[in-house]
């Protein structure tokens, strides 16, 4: 597996366009998300000049997973649109601080794709290390996610250092809640 | 001793330092629970099906805390019961008399017995059948 990892402007359009390509797959014709995603491509208001982005491609250059860091001093989901999941914790605004978002880890040309699945958890664990990697790069000391149940288990089964920041909301039927990872060494 | 690692030092990341005495004597309530959704390659007709889930907890009073845990149902003797499976997912972290933090593994296993302590399976069970009919 591959890894290419930069701003928007690293990357290049061809490779944004995929990876929106790519995102409206997974989130919106996969797990059904309700996105606005004219033209089949999922971006949204946090894919701004200070997003950070970490793309994984399999041996074939298909793209098979992808990962969003956010700083938590500008505009972030977590802050944005889900402030809620932090309860009584302040909402972090912190350049050590980043929020991962938009993960998924599916390659959706291997046979055993997870049907309705974000990830495969081989490619999820190794884009997550990859991604905690990139994070660290740029001066990262934890990540802030909003995270299902899924991610919760995949952290721990994985052995990433997380932990809850506060109880759930329960969205859809289901606990969504802010997690916490340390990357401090 | 002095605790290995300063609170006030640290991000405020929702961690909550509790003792395991404070644990047990919180209230703690049914938040959510449900089914998880079974792999494609196990719905086969006719092969045995295993009901696993996620249950949530919380507190009823300060401080804010969160307690979730996957379950398997086992049936015994013609009852079906919840069972933990797994160590559960909070925010909790344990401290010792001194204010030492316990170690992940060592929170892990203590929480895991606070799960067990709690009369759980029953809200649990009720909740799902409720859910799904």
């Amino acid at each position: 597996m591959e890894y290419v990892a930069g701003t928007a402007q690293d990357l290049r359009s061809e490779l944004m366009a995929t990876m929106a390509r790519y995102r409206y797959r997974v989130f919106v014709e996969t797990l059904g998300w309700d996105l606005a995603a004219p033209d089949g491509l999922e971006l949204d208001q946090f894919d701004a000049p200070g997003a950070r982005y970490v793309l994984a491609r399999n041996d074939a250059g298909r793209l098979v997973g992808v990962a969003r860091l956010l700083p938590t001093t500008g505009p972030y989901l977590l802050a944005d649109v889900f402030p809620q999941l932090m309860g009584p914790v302040p909402l972090p605004r912190d350049p050590a601080v980043w929020e991962l978002s938009r993960f998924a880890a599916v390659d959706f040309d291997a046979p055993q794709a997870v049907a309705g699945g974000q990830f495969s958890s081989d490619i999820a664990v190794a884009l997550l290390r990859e991604a905690q990697a990139c994070a660290r790069g740029i001066g990262a000391r934890a990540l802030v996610t909003v995270s299902p149940r899924g991610v919760e288990r995949l952290l721990r089964a994985a052995g990433f250092r997380a932990h809850r920041v506060a109880p759930p909301q329960v969205v859809g039927g289901h606990p969504l809640f802010a997690c916490w990872m340390d990357l401090s060494e | 001793m002095t605790p290995c690692n300063s609170p006030s030092q640290e991000r405020p990341s929702g961690l909550l330092r509790l003792s395991l005495a404070q644990c047990r004597r919180l209230r703690l309530a049914h938040l959510v629970s449900g089914l998880d959704e079974e792999s494609p390659g196990e719905r086969l007709c006719g092969s045995a099906t295993s009901l696993r889930g996620y249950t949530e907890w919380v507190s009823l009073d300060e401080p804010s805390v969160t307690l979730g845990w996957d379950w398997q149902l086992l049936a015994e003797g013609g009852t079906a019961r919840c069972v933990r499976v797994g160590q559960p997912f909070s925010n909790v972290l344990l401290v010792d008399a001194q204010g030492v933090d316990f170690d992940a593994e060592r929170n892990l296993d203590a929480l895991a017995g606070l799960v067990d302590s709690l009369p759980w399976s029953g809200a649990t069970r009720d909740a799902v059948s409720r859910r799904y009919g």
